[in-house]
């Protein structure tokens, strides 16, 4: 039987599930000690949790990066919060309820505080709220603690909400991986999991049929699927795609450096898509080909305020000089559909993707818009700036948004600023703009296909509805005759197309997109040398040949199976 | 084409206004009465659009609004002083005392650019943005606004 869940960290575990429960039934027989015992009580608790803290931090200091050690910090934040202090014996004081239940209903309501907010982020922050409480109940209740130290086998944790002190109290190499009934792709959980290499499933169906079973079951990462009661037949399967992972893994090797050329030596670039400082790091340590999308709105989605111009300048610049000879694409702020930020609480509209979003949100805001610009502007000296506006859907948006910029470059220079060359481009990703290219490729310098959006859009089918999930056809045959016609139009003002959409991270899609002429790939840092190899095993010839017979084509499968059968074994 | 010149006609000294739709209004009047505009309610209204894209406030106490227009006949220029400072939502709060108002024709030049430009840059002088503030008559503003014209 197979249970379907989402995927925060990727790749494949075969274990025992190990549960970690509800602390509840500790709490149920909680007495009031006198006000001063219990002041003491709470105190003590605070210190103990922070020292837990800082020893678990320790443990784990070599494997995270500096940006995870934050989390940490962030924990031990809010367990010496004064205010949390305050609130729990003014409740205490005024009711008759123990101190752990005043704790507990000061912590839950902040958490629930938190948990209601729009921004995904802050709601993500109530899990570590709730974890702080948690490890404080446990040290005032005497429950003990999760020892994982004990374990003899390695398993797979099963929980509620894996939290990052779970995931650290396990002993390195105990952990094959992680399936939760709640979470989120940007928890802090998460974040760690993915940097430890754990696989971690959230959002899962049925927890019931894997608690019931307590037997070996299978964990699949990569199609976020459990499968329970695993047939001897499926494990063998299973350890062999595991093996498959690791050999994977040695066969990219050659590739983690390298830069994207094809069979025949022709040079198609594959450039990295970034959302966080980290990333540009990653992708600059990857021999990424440049930035071919910086998704600026990332600096703001889980801050409650618009990040300040001097605060976008450093983060520009921190790409710009991290590429200095290759282009930095950065695309203006894409919010709105479901990326709504905390600063902007705007009303919920009843169909986000066809609404105020990306550039039609930016200039619904234009102070928000301008202050983007002059830090963009001004980060232009230090490498090859691309400016990407995103959504475009007409020629108008597009002149407004260069108006902009032009009135803003003027407004800095004749202040005194300096101003670096760069380049104005656009996403292709709303059907209108992509079939009148000819209008676009006129006034713009740079284009990048975003292909999920375009796909959505062709299609008319919402990429986050499931039940519609088999409308998003990345194999459609109308897809790479569009695509085409793309890359045809700018090709005739000799301009530069690139595509930064999942179509880039297919390498089975790369071969048509490469064969159709697109001049430069973007994708995840991670995916970079799986991108190169797959070039390095195709020759332009071949490429431009499958592309051809590919727009050629009636149906999805049809064109799934020549794919399939035309591909390069390594 | 040409920049505009900053003609003797062009210049209010010691005016009031009691909103930037006034001011809008007032100024565009000027235009229309001189024919440098072919329609007066199009042509403000035009001018809010560039204004909701943000504040022509662009601070320091000076303001430059600005349409490209379907509605101008002659490209141009207005300047103006006003008595008493003039809330005009700028960029940092600022009140208004001195308006550049500018006025050219749609097509695909970008001759307001360049006007803002040298505008802004004439102004980054302060000793230039302290004369304009006290000198008294139209003659000698026309000398200190005369480099626009080079």
């Amino acid at each position: 039987m197979n249970i379907k869940g989402i995927v925060a960290s990727s790749g494949i575990a075969i274990g025992k599930p190990y549960f970690i429960s509800e602390l509840q039934s500790c709490l149920d027989d909680t007495v009031r000690h006198s006000f001063r015992q219990d002041n003491f009580r709470y105190d003590e608790a605070i210190l103990l949790a922070k020292s837990q803290l800082l020893q678990m931090e320790e443990k784990l200091s070599d494997k995270l990066k500096a940006e995870d050690k934050q989390i940490f910090d962030s924990h031990i934040q809010i367990l010496e919060d004064p205010e949390i202090r305050r609130q729990t014996f003014e409740l205490y004081q005024n009711t008759q309820v123990s101190l752990e239940v005043a704790y507990q209903t000061v912590m839950n309501h902040f958490a629930k505080s938190m948990s209601e907010l729009q921004d995904a982020l802050f709601r993500e922050k109530s899990a570590d709220v709730k974890d702080v409480m948690n490890r404080v109940l446990r040290i005032l209740t005497n429950c003990s603690d999760t020892t994982t130290d004990s374990l003899k086998e390695k398993v797979i944790l099963v929980t509620h909400e894996c939290t990052p002190s779970m995931l650290a109290s396990f002993a390195p190499g105990m952990l094959l991986g992680i399936v939760a009934k709640t979470g989120g792709y940007t928890s802090h959980a998460s974040i760690l999991a993915r940097s430890m290499k754990i696989p971690f499933l959230f959002h899962v169906d049925s927890m019931d049929e894997i608690c019931s079973s307590r037997s070996i079951f299978i964990l699949d990462g990569t199609k976020g699927e459990i499968i329970v009661h695993p047939t001897p037949n499926e494990i063998t399967n299973y350890g062999e795609k595991i093996v498959e992972i690791q050999q994977n893994e040695e066969l990219l090797k050659p590739y983690l450096t390298s830069s994207g050329k094809t069979k025949d030596g022709v040079s198609v670039p594959v450039l990295a898509n970034v959302s966080h400082r980290i990333d540009v790091d990653e992708a600059k340590n990857a021999n990424a080909e440049g930035i071919g999308l910086y998704r600026s709105e990332y600096l703001f989605l889980n801050q409650d305020r618009l990040p300040s111009e001097e605060e976008q300048l450093e983060a520009y610049k921190h790409a710009l000089t991290s590429f200095p000879n290759q282009i930095v694409v950065i695309r203006t702020f894409d919010v709105g559909g479901d990326k709504i930020p905390y600063a902007f609480q705007t009303k919920k509209e009843d169909n986000p993707f066809l609404g105020n979003r990306g550039i039609r949100f930016s200039l619904t805001y234009p102070e928000m818009f301008r202050t983007q610009i002059r830090a963009l502007l001004k980060s232009s000296v230090f490498g090859k700036l691309v400016i990407l506006f995103p959504m475009i859907s007409t020629i108008e948006e597009f002149r407004l948004a260069k108006q902009f910029v032009q009135e803003e470059a003027v407004l800095l220079q004749s202040r005194g600023t300096k101003i670096g060359q760069f380049q104005l481009g656009m996403m292709v990703e709303v059907p209108s703009a992509a079939m009148n290219m000819e209008v676009f490729v006129k006034e713009a310098d740079y284009f990048s296909i975003g292909s999920n959006d375009l796909i959505q859009y062709l299609f008319a089918a919402d990429r986050t509805n499931e039940k519609v999930a088999y409308l998003y056809q990345p194999y459609h045959p109308s897809i790479y005759q569009l695509i085409q016609s793309v890359i045809h139009e700018v090709h005739k003002q000799h301009k530069t197309v690139g595509l930064c959409g999942e179509l880039a991270s297919d390498p089975n899609a790369v071969r048509v997109l490469v064969g159709l002429g697109i001049d430069e790939l973007s994708v995840s840092p991670a995916l970079l040398s799986v991108i190169r190899k797959e070039l390095s095993l195709n020759s332009m010839n071949d490429m431009k040949i499958l592309a051809n017979k590919v727009v050629a084509l009636e149906t999805p499968e049809e064109v799934l199976k020549l794919l399939n059968s035309r591909k390069v074994k390594n | 084409m040409n920049l505009p010149t900053i003609e003797k006609d062009m210049i209010q000294l010691d005016v009031s206004y009691s909103s930037k739709q006034d001011v809008f209004y007032t100024l565009s009047k000027l235009l229309e009465e001189k024919k440098r505009i072919s329609n007066l309610e199009s042509f403000v209204k035009d001018l809010w659009k560039r204004e909701f894209l943000g504040s022509t406030g662009f601070g320091e106490g000076i303001a430059m609004p600005h349409a490209k227009s379907g509605f101008v006949n002659v490209p141009s220029v207005i300047f103006a002083r006003l008595t008493s400072g003039l809330d005009y939502q700028s960029i940092d709060n600022s009140l208004v005392t001195l308006i550049f108002l500018i006025a050219v024709p749609e097509g695909k030049t970008n001759l307001h650019l360049e006007l803002l430009s040298k505008i802004a840059k004439l102004l980054l002088n302060v000793s230039t943005r302290e004369r304009l503030k006290v000198s008294d008559s139209i003659d000698e503003i026309l000398s200190i606004l005369d480099d626009l014209n080079k």
